[in-house]
């Protein structure tokens, strides 16, 4: 069963960074711009992983990631998160609303492949 | 040893030396930056300063009757942590030998305040009272927390197109095989490498331009042209807009620096086009207002909500309304552009309803005056022989004749445009003789300025020159007699200058800068020698150098361009050592005053502000390369 990948970034050279790494026919890449869009394709799609930013206009990442981890159907949803702030602070606020993994941009489309790949193979 | 209840007492004077007086303490205090209050043992307030009087009103709450430290009690309520507060004041008034800091905010009032105390004894170690020391420092703490705002902002602004460049330079590494991405890749590294360069040059921009420390090299600028170039470009880039554009007065000439003019504009079409996404008109207008020249881009895009409008124009600010989310930017565009259009002297602004569209427009000081200001003389002048005589002699010269049969006609034109020159007959018919045209140009301040030559029979020179003329010429005058009079009140060539320093070595290098270029050269080491010389020479140009601390510049300018013996304004140039703020740029480009940052001083820069002054058009550099 190909896997579902949602990504949710404002900027689109990320999102399209993220099909890049991960996109290729392996698995299916669902787009979303901002946080409300992002929450509705996660409710109608029920993706296996979600790649957020944090930073984004209108809802952050946090915000969407704690009202995935608050529905039912979704809490189990893997999530990595994005920040263009890699302090330690931002690392802990974003391990501390229930990401799985933590990314600080710039990343590497290795790492990021590899993270993805472990968390894809854990829910299999 | 006395006691201190219910008295002021003096603080005791250092060694004798200071009168023991309470007066003197009191001035002493008065003048501290702080608002101070100097507490007894039990609680009263001994003596505080005026600063102190004015703050506690601010931030205490009406408590009548209690001492300093009962008030700072209640104050804690107030405070944005009250128990933190609570904490620090508790631990002073437990500990009298205490001295210590404390911060806190009053969201009240918005303010941020910082107290100092500390034990106060005499010199047999008495303990005497407490002195408290506040300071407001919202100020600080604003700049502080934007700074740090800034950093976060400009951090995540870099650091999206740099995960875009190591990103795909990683992927074209490693994935070498899928040759059909390769080139795609390629292009998004440099695309993504582009948008970084842009964003590092608008950000610097930016900053120079708000530390004041940013030269412009103005030169005479068609609008209406440099739009045409803009609207092309952004038509061809465009299926979904149409642009039209609108033109109102030719030719539209500004006094600007191209490529920053460019720059703007430039900016206001590919938002009113990245902004307007499903398409629409696009209408772009160009005319005269007032002084300006003012060009408007309107679009029927998404518009910016109300509630979003008065932050516009800040750094990094992007509207956020679900429309506008897909379309990327860094915000700094409009930022940029209107520091840069202040920078000019100008003014920009916007109209905006969401879902109906924006129209963002700018103002430019009109440059055109400046450049026809020299060239043209208007002849008042009945007599058609003696008009078309005067007529020929000035074409000759290389002036550009109006002319004007009666008094009425001719104070249309003048206020109109005002000519560089009047030929005016007094013998003129009608109700308005030549007199009364004469009175009424001096007493217009549109054109009090620009001299008249007075040409008649009648032989009045003592009333004409009382009324303002600035020379008479009898009839028949000879071409001769016109030329010196015009040489003389519009002087040709290069230009005359008169270089206006106190400092002998600066005067030397400014005249030895232009003494070979044709100028004719006058100097002026003070004020009183730069007044005579205005009168008998006239200059064309004025280089005054602003940075000695003897002369008030702008009380110097004031000066040299309301002179009455003048009778018109003189082009300055002036040097200065100082960054300007905008609204002193401003003040000065609406004087016709041009500003030489004296560290960007240069033989060449100096010459390029002179033929400016000067009027002539932008001179190439090659015709500058002769010294």
């Amino acid at each position: 069963m190909t896997a579902t990948v949602l990504v949710c970034d404002n900027e689109t050279i990320l999102r399209r960074l993220v099909r890049a790494t991960l996109g290729d026919g392996e698995v299916r890449i669902l787009e979303a711009c901002d946080g409300d869009e992002a929450l509705e394709l996660a409710r109608r799609h029920r993706p296996d992983l979600v790649i957020l930013d944090v930073m984004m206009p209108g809802r952050t990442g946090l915000e969407v990631l704690g009202e995935l981890r608050r529905d039912p159907k979704l809490a189990d949803t893997r999530v990595i998160v994005l920040t263009a702030r890699a302090q330690v602070a931002d690392r802990d606020a974003a391990l501390g609303a229930g990401a799985d993994r933590f990314l600080a941009k710039p990343f590497s489309p290795g790492e990021l492949a590899a993270v993805a790949g472990e968390l894809l193979g854990a829910t299999r | 040893m006395s006691s201190i209840e219910g008295r002021v007492i003096p603080l005791r004077p250092g060694v004798g030396q200071l009168p023991s007086d309470a007066r003197v303490s009191q001035a002493i205090l008065n003048a501290s930056p702080d608002a101070i209050c100097f507490v007894g043992t039990s609680g009263e307030t001994v003596i505080s300063n005026e600063k102190f009087e004015r703050l506690a009103p601010e931030i205490f709450l009406p408590f009548p009757g209690g001492t300093l430290p009962e008030r700072l009690v209640a104050l804690a309520e107030r405070t944005a942590d009250p128990s933190a507060f609570r904490t620090a004041l508790d631990a002073v008034l437990a500990d009298p030998t205490l001295e210590t800091e404390t911060e806190f905010e009053l969201p009240a009032i918005g303010r941020t305040i910082c107290i100092h105390t500390a034990p106060v004894s005499d010199e047999s170690s008495f303990h005497l009272g407490r002195i408290f020391g506040f300071r407001d420092v919202t100020a600080e703490r604003e700049a502080e927390r934007l700074k740090t705002e800034l950093v976060a902002t400009v951090s995540h602004e870099l650091r999206t197109p740099l995960t875009g460049i190591i990103g795909f330079a990683e992927l074209l590494l490693n994935t070498g095989m899928r040759r059909e991405n390769d080139r795609a890749y390629a292009a998004t590294i440099y695309e993504e490498s582009m948008r970084l360069k842009a964003l590092v040059d608008d950000f610097l921009d930016v900053q120079r331009i708000e530390e004041g420390g940013f030269a412009l090299a103005l030169e005479p600028l068609d609008c209406g042209e440099m739009l045409e170039q803009q609207v092309e470009f952004y038509a061809d880039k465009t299926d979904l807009h149409t642009i039209e554009l609108i033109v109102r007065d030719e030719p539209l000439i500004v006094l600007g620096e191209p490529a920053r003019v460019v720059q703007v504009a430039s900016n206001l079409l590919s938002n009113a086009v990245k902004y307007s996404p499903e398409g629409g008109p696009i209408t772009v207008l160009a005319e005269h207002r007032g002084g300006t020249i003012r060009v408007s881009v309107a679009d029927r895009g998404v518009g910016i909500p109300a509630g979003q409008q008065k932050r516009v124009f800040q750094r990094f600010f992007r509207v956020d309304s679900s429309d506008t989310r897909k379309i990327d930017g860094t915000g700094l565009g409009l930022a940029l552009s209107r520091n840069l259009i202040e920078a000019h002297g100008g003014r920009m602004g916007f109209e905006s309803v969401e879902s109906e569209g924006s129209t963002f427009w700018f103002e430019l000081p009109s440059g055109r005056r400046d450049v026809v200001r020299r060239r043209r003389v208007l002849v008042i002048e009945d007599d058609p022989g003696a008009a078309a005589l005067l007529s020929e002699y000035l074409t000759v010269d290389g002036y550009a004749v109006e002319t004007a049969a009666t008094g009425e006609e001719g104070l249309r034109k003048a206020t109109k445009d005002p000519p560089a020159l009047i030929c005016l007959d007094l013998g003129l018919p009608g109700k308005l003789d030549g007199w009364e045209v004469l009175i009424r140009l001096k007493s217009n301040p549109t054109t009090a300025y620009v001299p008249v030559v007075v040409c008649t029979g009648n032989s009045d020179r003592q009333r004409a020159a009382a009324l303002g003329a600035a020379d008479f010429l009898p009839k028949p005058f000879s071409d001769v007699r016109l030329k010196e009079a015009i040489e003389r009140l519009l002087p040709t060539g290069r230009g005359s200058v008169l270089v206006i320093d106190e400092d002998d070595a600066m005067r030397a290098l400014i005249t030895e800068t232009l003494s070979q270029h044709g100028y004719a050269l006058t100097e002026a080491a003070s004020v009183g020698e730069a007044r005579r010389a205005l009168a008998e020479n006239r200059p064309d140009v004025v280089v005054v150098d602003l940075t000695r601390p003897e002369l008030d510049g702008f009380e110097l300018l004031e000066c040299l361009q309301s002179e009455q013996e003048t009778r018109r304004r003189v082009s300055v140039v002036a040097l200065t050592d100082r960054h300007l703020a905008a609204d002193e740029r401003r003040a000065l480009s609406d004087r016709a005053v041009s500003v030489l940052q004296k560290n960007e001083y240069s033989a060449h820069e100096l010459r390029r502000l002179l033929r400016q002054a000067l009027g002539d058009a932008p001179a190439t550099e090659d015709s500058d390369q002769t010294r």
